[in-house]
Formats: C-alpha cells, sequence, structure tokens
C-alpha cells in the first residue's frame, strides 16, 4: 500500500515538555489517590485528629489548579475565585480539626482580601468578564452572609472586621447591579437553564 | 512571537499604504479611505480584532493587485455588505446544548474532546487571504457557530462569541483536540494546507450534516472572492440570507418522551490490538476510490455501500484482533434528518451498531446480507425514535440535579457504556451534492473523525464529485486492520489511491 503524504511533517518528536506532562499526570494521579487512602488508612489506625481531611484536600487542590485545571471556563478570575473558597474550606478545616481559636479573625481579612483582588480582575478584563459576572455575584453574597453571621452572632469577639466586610461586599454589590444591569438577569437565565 | 507578529503587520500596512499612494488614483482613494470608515462604523470588536479585521481586508486588497485583479472588482467583491451586522451587534445570543450536545461536554477530558474534520480539495493552492475573508463574511450567517462553551448550573451552554475567527494554515495531523477552556475560546478552526479547506468542529456545536452546510458555504464564498460565478442555489446556503431559527433549534424535542435505556447498554465489544499511542490519532489515511466501481462491488452482495462496508470492515477488525471470543461492533452513525423533515445544522443523529460473534465473521458474501438485514432493522424509523425518546427522557429526568452531581455518574456510565461498546464507528456522510458551476472548481472532499479513547480506529466516508474517500484515523501503529480492508476491496476490483499523514506511534 502506497501512501502519498499529504500532510504537513511534524518537526521533531512530540513536544517534550507536552509527553512529559500527560506521562506525569498520570502516575502523579495514581499517586494522589494513593496518598488519600493511605493518610485516611494511617489517620485511622493511629487515632487521635482527623488530619487526613486536611491531607486529602490539599491533594485535591494540588491536583485542580497544576494537573487538571478546568476544561471549560478557564479564567483569572473563576480560578482565582474557586482557590479563595477552596483556601477557606481549608483554614476552617485546620481550625475546626487541629488547632482552634482564630478563624473567626482570619476569615474575614481573606474574604476581604479575595473579594477586592477579584473586582480587580474582573474591571481589568471587563469586557469578557461582563458576561462572566456569576462567580463574582457568589463571592460576593458569601461575604455578605459572612458578614450577617460575624454581626449577629454574640460569641464572634471581632465585629469590626465583620462590618467592613459587609459594607465592602455591599458596596461592590450596589456598583456592580448598577454598571451590570439587565446582564446580571441574562447571565441567570443562562447559567440556570435546565433544558 | 509577539514582536514578529507586530513587525508583520507593520510591513503590511506600509506594503498597503505604498499600493494606494503608487496605484489608485485620487478617485479610488477617496473610494477605499470611505471603505475603511464604513468598516470601522460597522465593527465594534476590541480594537486588536479591529485591526486584524482591517488586515484582512488590507490582505485582500493586495492579492487582488499583485493578481492583476482591477480595483473596481476588488472593492466590489469585497463589499462591506458581506459583513452583514455579525461585527456590530452586542453578544447577546445563546443557545442550550442540543440532546446529544449534552452528552459529549460531560465526557470531555484533559486529551479527549469530540471533534471531526470535513475537507474540501480544490483544483488551485489555497490563498489565505481569500480564505480569511471568506470566512469573516461566512461565520455571520451560521451564529450557532461563532460560540463558545460555558459552565451552567444544571447543564453546559453556549454562548456567542463574536470576533474575527483566524483561518490557520495546516502544521501537523488532523482532529486534534479543540481548546475549550478559555473565555471566548473558539468551538471550530478553519485550516488550509496546499489545495485543501478544512474545518474542525467540536462535536457539541454540530453534527457532520450542519458542517458540511458550513463548509459548502465557506468553499463557495472563497472561490466567489477568487472571482468565479456560482449561482445561488439550495445546495448550498447563501451567505448572505438570514439565519433562520429553525436551523438552530433542538430537534430531538421533536419526538415523544419515553424512559428508557434502549440502544444505550450493551456488552462490552472486542478491541484492536496494538498499544494506544499518545498521539490522538497518530496517523490519518484516505482512501480515495471510484464511486461507481465501490458501487458496483457492493450491488455484487445486493448490499449498500454502507453494508459493504461495514462487513468489510468486520473482517478487516479480525484481522487485528487476537481475542477469539466476544463480539466485533460497529458503531454507524444515523442521520434523522432523513426520518424528521429538519432544518437544523445542530446535532440531530443518533447510531446504530452492528454486531457480530468474531467466530461467525466469515466471507464477505455472508456477512454482507447479514449486515445488510440488521442495518435495515437497527437504523429503522421505529428504532431510531424509540433511541431517541429515550435519550431525550432520560436526559429531561435529571435535568433539574445540579451538573456537579450528575457530571460523574454520567461520566462513570460513559467509563462502562461508552466507546467499549463498540469496535469501531464508521460515518457515511453520503454523497454531497454542488452545482455544477461550484463542482467544477472542486476536485473531491474528506471527512474524518476524532479518535476516543479505546477504539484503535474510527472510518468515515464522504463522495463529492464522484470519489468516495473513506478516511481511517488511528489509535495504534498496528496496520493490520487498513491493511486487510485495502486488501479486500482491492479483490473486490476497487481501485484505491491511499493518501494519509506520516504514522507518529510512541
Amino acid at each position: 500500500m502506497d501512501i502519498k503524504i499529504t500532510y504537513p511533517t511534524r518537526k521533531g518528536k512530540i513536544k517534550s515538555f507536552e509527553k512529559i506532562f500527560r506521562t506525569l499526570t498520570n502516575y502523579i494521579g495514581a499517586i494522589f489517590i494513593l496518598s488519600c487512602y493511605a493518610s485516611i488508612i494511617i489517620n485511622i489506625i493511629l487515632g487521635g485528629k482527623a488530619w487526613s481531611v486536611i491531607v486529602v484536600l490539599g491533594v485535591y487542590m494540588v491536583w485542580t489548579f497544576i494537573f487538571s485545571p478546568s476544561l471549560i471556563e478557564y479564567n483569572a478570575t473563576g480560578q482565582f475565585i474557586k482557590f479563595l473558597v477552596l483556601s477557606s474550606i481549608m483554614l476552617i478545616l485546620i481550625d475546626v480539626l487541629l488547632s482552634p481559636g482564630w478563624i473567626f479573625l482570619t476569615i474575614p481579612f481573606v474574604c476581604l482580601g479575595g473579594l477586592l483582588l477579584s473586582v480587580g480582575l474582573f474591571i481589568f478584563d471587563f469586557k469578557m468578564q461582563r458576561r462572566n459576572s456569576l462567580p463574582i455575584f457568589v463571592l460576593i453574597f458569601i461575604s455578605i452572609i459572612l458578614g450577617i453571621i460575624g454581626i449577629t452572632v454574640d460569641t464572634i469577639e471581632y465585629k469590626w472586621e465583620y462590618i467592613t466586610l459587609l459594607s465592602v461586599a455591599c458596596f461592590i454589590l450596589f456598583a456592580l447591579l448598577l454598571v451590570l444591569k439587565s446582564d446580571i438577569i441574562k447571565e441567570l437565565k443562562r447559567r440556570f437553564a435546565v433544558r | 512571537m509577539k514582536k514578529k507578529e507586530l513587525k508583520k503587520k507593520e510591513k503590511l500596512t506600509s506594503k498597503f499604504n505604498n499600493y494606494i499612494k503608487n496605484n489608485l488614483t485620487q478617485e479610488e482613494n477617496l473610494k477605499i479611505e470611505k471603505f475603511f470608515h464604513e468598516l470601522d462604523v460597522l465593527c465594534t470588536l476590541p480594537k486588536k480584532e479591529k485591526r486584524d479585521l482591517r488586515n484582512d481586508f488590507e490582505n485582500a486588497f493586495l492579492y487582488y493587485h499583485e493578481n492583476g485583479i482591477e480595483f473596481s472588482k476588488a472593492i466590489n467583491l469585497l463589499d462591506l455588505s458581506n459583513l452583514g451586522g455579525f461585527y456590530s451587534r452586542p453578544n447577546d445570543f445563546w443557545l442550550e446544548l442540543d440532546d446529544v450536545a449534552k452528552t459529549y461536554t460531560q465526557f470531555m477530558k484533559r486529551d479527549f474532546v469530540s471533534v471531526f474534520r470535513l475537507s474540501m480539495y480544490l483544483k488551485e493552492e489555497v490563498s489565505e487571504p481569500l480564505l480569511q475573508m471568506a470566512l469573516n463574511f461566512t461565520i455571520k450567517r451560521f451564529p450557532s457557530f461563532a460560540m463558545s462553551l460555558k459552565k451552567g448550573f444544571f447543564w453546559h451552554y453556549l454562548e456567542s462569541c463574536k470576533k474575527r475567527y483566524a483561518v490557520e494554515k495546516e502544521k501537523y495531523l488532523p482532529v486534534q483536540r479543540i481548546k475549550l477552556s478559555f473565555s471566548g475560546s473558539k468551538a471550530f478552526r478553519v485550516i488550509y494546507y496546499q489545495n485543501r479547506i478544512s474545518v474542525e468542529f467540536f462535536h457539541g456545536m454540530t453534527d457532520g450534516t450542519g458542517g458540511l452546510e458550513f463548509l459548502k458555504a465557506l468553499v463557495a464564498t472563497y472561490i466567489r472572492l477568487l472571482d468565479k460565478d456560482i449561482k445561488d442555489s439550495n445546495l448550498f446556503m447563501n451567505i448572505n440570507d438570514s439565519p433562520e431559527i429553525s436551523e438552530y433549534s433542538n430537534d430531538f424535542l421533536k419526538v415523544e418522551k419515553r424512559l428508557s435505556t434502549s440502544g444505550f447498554i450493551n456488552k462490552k465489544a472486542l478491541q484492536m490490538g496494538g498499544k494506544l499511542t499518545l498521539e490522538k490519532p497518530c496517523r490519518v489515511l484516505h482512501f480515495k476510490m471510484d464511486t461507481i466501481k465501490l458501487k458496483s462491488a457492493s450491488k455484487k452482495y445486493n448490499t449498500s455501500i454502507t453494508s459493504y462496508l461495514v462487513a468489510l470492515m468486520t473482517i478487516s477488525a479480525k484481522a487485528a484482533i487476537e481475542e477469539r471470543t466476544g463480539e466485533i461492533s460497529i458503531s454507524v452513525p444515523v442521520n434523522m434528518r432523513k426520518y424528521y423533515p429538519s432544518k437544523t445544522i445542530r446535532n440531530f443523529s443518533m447510531y446504530c451498531s452492528i454486531r457480530t460473534p468474531i467466530d461467525e465473521v466469515g466471507d464477505v458474501s455472508s456477512l454482507a446480507l447479514k449486515v445488510s438485514e440488521e442495518l435495515k432493522q437497527k437504523s429503522s424509523k421505529e428504532v431510531m425514535q424509540e433511541m431517541m425518546s429515550s435519550t431525550v427522557g432520560m436526559l429531561n429526568s435529571i435535568r433539574y440535579i445540579p451538573r456537579v452531581f450528575k457530571e460523574p455518574v454520567l461520566r462513570l456510565l460513559y467509563k462502562a457504556y461508552g466507546d467499549r461498546i463498540f469496535t469501531l464507528t464508521l460515518s457515511n456522510l453520503g454523497i454531497v451534492e454542488l452545482p455544477s458551476d461550484f463542482s467544477r472548481y472542486v476536485e473531491y472532499g474528506d471527512f474524518v473523525l476524532g479518535t476516543t479513547d479505546v477504539n484503535r480506529c474510527n472510518t468515515s466516508l464522504i463522495t463529492i464529485n464522484n470519489v468516495s474517500t473513506l478516511s481511517i484515523s488511528k489509535l495504534t501503529v498496528d496496520p493490520s486492520f487498513e491493511n486487510k480492508l485495502y486488501e479486500l476491496l482491492r479483490k473486490d476490483g476497487v481501485e484505491i489511491e491511499v493518501e494519509g499523514s506520516e504514522c507518529y506511534g510512541h
């Protein structure tokens, strides 16, 4: 069978980085799964605090951000908000499971910093991101809920931090509502379509 | 890279300025100034895209000048009315995915996105500036293709993505993964190489029939830009007609809903041998055959071309399989438009599978008859309707479950019952009819399916200008399958010209 080559010939071998990365990802995936199982089993055998939950979440974070990033809508704002949410969960878990007592002070600072940075990223690429506003609204609502909880729950001492978080989140919410107007309704319709 | 691009653009602008200065009269100068001013008004794309679009026009004017076409003719050929309102309207259009597209998007992986490709081979080498202009003009007729994939809470969806879609020069193997991950990522690409114009589509956006409509319109526009006369015809879409809503409707909803798993759950099929390559596909082959000879070979066994090829492929697959028990299963997509009148250019096809126990694979004559009967029965309207309604019913029943929960379950189901229930696929797009004033500029075409994760090859057939091109995209270096198929076709008197890519193994 004589084959007439009608496609350009590739110069050199398959891009070594791509090849190494693809092979590495397969091995690392297996190592990650094994290490998760191992840490859970060791934790159960040794008893004590449930540190393996933090290990599993940490492994998942490394996997999802480095080795298996989103296949759809992989953009700076979305990734940053995902990182922020996962980091916050991680901090809460560390506080609850390992060394309690500091989370109520840390969370408003993390949320406020993250919120301001996300808004910065959003404004920086506003033309493209104006139709991709849902993640930022989710973050705003999380901040508002946290703010309300922080202010109303008596056992939480750090009121000013939560008041600042709530007022900044509300300010950003109103500002975005004014700027985006009907775009938000349109986006909600698209994002929550059931058909 | 960016510096290089910038230099290229600067060079083009100075070349274009020289062309205006030295070759155009004062009146023509005024005309071209007005032309670009109008373009500026018409186009509301971001600055960089706007500049690129302007460069496309400059390139095209230069091409015409270098090829001895008068300015007055060039400005007519590049008439701005061909852009329509595409580049001046806001990005408000969006579409829910059709029922088949929903499944394609659930099964995407880092290294697997369902892609197919359609090509036409012209009689002359393709000119990049004119192909770029043809794409700039054609895209407005296909708003459902100018889309990018977005995440929804219940399902993914397609959102309009207004941009200047650039043509690419073919660099490597066809049907490579289309990257859909970034905001504004395109879901198709137009590629050219020598005399070939190809379009590669993400299957979630359209099927072969829809893709073919786009390719025909694009090539017709390109040929017209070459100053060749092609009259409007109902055999291809006119790019200046307004798109109809029915062209991007989800026609799966036309059928009555029923909840069953008809046609999906099946035994695992045998897979051909050979180690899977890292390259996906590692090779593409095209068997170019005379349609009349292929038809007469199939008539010898009283079958259609599809049944005949399925029979040959079953025998060829056997030659590439080491196991001696189990079933060879060939998946044959069925175009639902033949049962339900539809204008949609989105997905509207289902499939049936022709299964043969490996120990029952005999000679062509006995197999062809069996395949023919099975294909007739399994691709009948009733069976297809049942399968289609169960697809719609199944997706309907899980529509209120958030995507993050249903995605892992659907993935698991796909892993168990997806491509593993087939040995390979044969997709026959049939005969592509073109008006004579169009077809005289076209030599033939090809249709290539992307590879899956487990099937060692996929095959597809298209017939243009009496040339049937059977394409094989491979996922292993083992040549047993194609060698056997070649031998069987030759044995039946079908002459084959084999074209393709080099083989990139491990």
